[in-house]
């Protein structure tokens, strides 16, 4: 097992490196300070190598070592196309003090996914079995996913397992749970490196503290299906979209871009959540009448699409099958959407499963609307977090599964996007509240 | 998580020994965040949020630490094999009696799966934990396009295609005893 999780640590490592690679090319080195460090440029590469992997895996490739060595040696040369010089951005986390629960968390969760089988229902049914038919079909084969459960499902979490199985050479299923665990532990690190030059630390300290302790995101980590995966790249969507929305850095919106991608090609929910982010930035653009801006948030949507519609236009040439695609709401399900919606609430103000995270999400929204006079932040997070419940209560109005099934068996990992989207701007908003929106840290440059 | 214990007596006295120090820190966050932030009107409601924020999340840490560690300590336990095993045995299927009948089965070759009317619904799990525990056998949706037919308490002979051989395994023991059928399908 020990060998199986350091070829793991060195699959990720080559991700890494990639997205270092990437992270500079669109920061251009230069405000890599403000727009993340080491875990910012590690989940950069999940992002890019997953997408990339999906649409490489659609050519016919089948993700042998070398083709991911090649792919991650072209896309860490990109780092010195607009820098030569060699500095990796260093983890910043803040002080000791701050990170020690979270860092002594980290490694009691780590370990356990160390040794967690591979017990959950569609983590066997579903999601492995796709990242082994990879590396034992030799590739994508549509033979195969005709018959596999959710064959419609985009694959960048299979890709990614099938590069981990690829270079431990075998189908060790405890270890990769590890993958999970570097996602999460990208997510917090992300949160401290985006989020400090931002606000402060007592703020990052508390949110990513609470994110770490709270039991859902383990369990669900422990599950090794694709929600933890989806909700840690829209939370960095979101967290660059609120830098682009407040700061109008163009490396936002092209990180933006990229993350966007990466959870249209985690799941089918992220269709739903980009969709969502994008219409409500757009919404809150227009409205401020900055038309340039609003018409380059336009064009970035289009570009996150790469993560999902070559995927599409693959299942509808291959006849994949879409269990929700009978999907329509009836009146006869009426009685569907209070139960939904009150299950929905309950899974997500739970203490057992997310401690207060989301209370402390609504007041952080109060607070910066009424005492820092901020707009465009709070309807944000709160915009996203009411649409995306009405969405997704909306879906199981109309699901055609089993009503009961379906949300027994789904709505605790549903809420979990909008709810680390929600965790990592709550800092930001709380910010807002003490310092004022029109005091923030950086003002939006006149681009629209 | 596979085995998350209960609270018990242990799970109790941590959570209260938690909420003691979660208190406590609430308290050091009053007293230092509070004057960091005076000039703001929303000093004191920010620190209320924060400190609040952080006593929760303290209080719970060392029961939820506890109940990881507990599961860490379960699961490191099993070996390989039994760990591959977890996925079926949670599901109440034999993973012995796939893994047996499928070795007989070539690589690549395809299979389809059927089951009596009394599995019920147990039959999904089956077909999907075939589905990966058979790679890279392949399975497919009708037994007519199959190369091989795999049956939990069904003989493969009523299905409607001729066979050519039938494998049959009787577990008598386990989660699930039953019959078990594998068949060549006859081109």
């Amino acid at each position: 097992m020990t060998a199986d999780a350091l070829q793991l640590g060195l699959a990720n490592l080559c991700i890494w490196a990639a997205g270092w690679g990437v992270h500079r090319l669109i920061t251009g080195g230069r405000r890599g300070r403000r727009l993340g460090g080491a875990a910012t440029a590690y989940l950069v590469g999940i992002a890019s190598v997953g997408v990339i992997a999906t649409l490489l895996l659609l050519a016919g490739a089948s993700l042998r070592v070398w083709e991911i060595l090649v792919l991650c040696a072209v896309l860490a040369a990109c780092g010195f196309v607009r820098d030569r010089r060699i500095a990796a951005p260093l983890p910043r986390v803040g002080p000791w003090w701050a990170a020690l629960l979270v860092v002594a968390f980290l490694v009691v969760l780590g370990v356990d996914l160390f040794f967690q089988p591979l017990w959950a229902y569609d983590a066997w049914a579903q999601w492995t079995p796709k990242a082994k038919s990879f590396v034992l079909l030799g590739g994508l084969d549509a033979s195969y996913f005709r018959s596999a459960p959710n064959s419609d499902y985009p694959v960048l979490v299979p890709a990614l397992e099938a590069i981990d199985f690829r270079f431990m050479g075998g189908f060790a299923t405890q270890v990769v749970h590890l993958q999970f665990f570097l996602l999460v532990a990208g997510y917090v690190g992300a949160l401290f490196e985006l989020l400090l030059p931002r606000a402060r630390v007592a703020f990052v300290w508390a949110a990513a503290a609470t994110v770490v302790v709270a039991p859902s995101l383990g369990i669900q980590a422990a599950y090794a299906v694709a929600d933890v995966p989806l909700a840690v790249l829209f939370a960095l969507a979101g967290i660059f979209a609120w830098i682009w929305l407040e700061e109008g850095d163009r490396a936002a919106l092209v990180l933006l871009a990229l993350f966007a991608a990466g959870a249209l090609a985690a799941k089918n929910e992220g269709e739903l959540f980009v969709g969502t982010l994008f219409g409500l930035l757009i919404v809150l653009l227009a409205w401020q009448r900055a038309w340039r801006s609003t018409a380059l948030t336009v064009a970035t949507g289009v570009v996150a699409l790469v993560g999902i519609v070559p995927w599409r236009l693959y299942t509808r040439a291959h006849d994949l099958t879409n269990y929700y695609a009978g999907s329509t709401p009836s009146i006869h399900h009426l009685g569907r959407i209070p139960i939904a919606g009150g299950r929905l609430l309950k899974e997500a103000f739970d203490p057992a499963s997310w401690l207060a995270l989301l209370p402390l999400v609504i007041a952080a929204v109060a607070l910066a609307w009424f005492y820092g006079g901020a707009r465009r932040g709070p309807l944000l997070v709160l915009g996203l977090i009411v649409l995306s419940y009405v969405e997704l209560v909306f879906v199981y109005w109309a699901t055609s599964l089993p009503f009961d099934y379906d949300l027994n068996t789904t709505a605790r990992r549903v809420i979990t996007s909008p709810l680390l989207f929600a965790a990592a701007l709550a800092p930001l908003l709380l910010e807002q509240a003490v310092t004022g929106a029109r005091r923030a840290p950086v003002s939006r440059p006149s681009s629209g | 998580m596979l085995a998350l214990p209960h609270p018990g007596h242990v799970g109790q006295a941590l959570l209260a020994i938690g909420v003691l120090i979660g208190l406590a820190l609430a308290v050091v966050v009053w007293r230092r965040l509070r004057p960091a932030l005076a000039p703001s009107e929303a000093a004191a409601a920010v620190t209320v949020v924060v400190a609040f924020l952080l006593a929760t999340t303290v209080a719970a840490a060392p029961f939820v630490a506890w109940r990881i560690v507990e599961d860490t300590r379960s699961n490191s336990s099993l070996t390989r094999s039994e760990a591959e095993a977890v996925g079926a045995q949670t599901a109440h299927l034999d993973p012995e009696a796939v893994a047996s009948l499928g070795r007989l089965m070539p690589r690549r070759s395809t299979y389809a799966v059927v089951a009596s009317k009394a599995v019920g619904s147990q039959l999904t799990a089956f077909w999907e934990w075939a589905g990966y525990a058979l790679l890279p056998r392949t399975r497919v949706l009708h037994p007519a396009s199959a190369d091989w037919i795999l049956s939990w308490d069904e003989d493969p002979r009523r299905v409607g295609v001729r066979i050519a051989a039938v494998h049959k395994l009787v577990t008598d023991g386990g989660p699930s005893p039953h019959t078990y059928y594998l068949a060549r399908v006859r081109r």
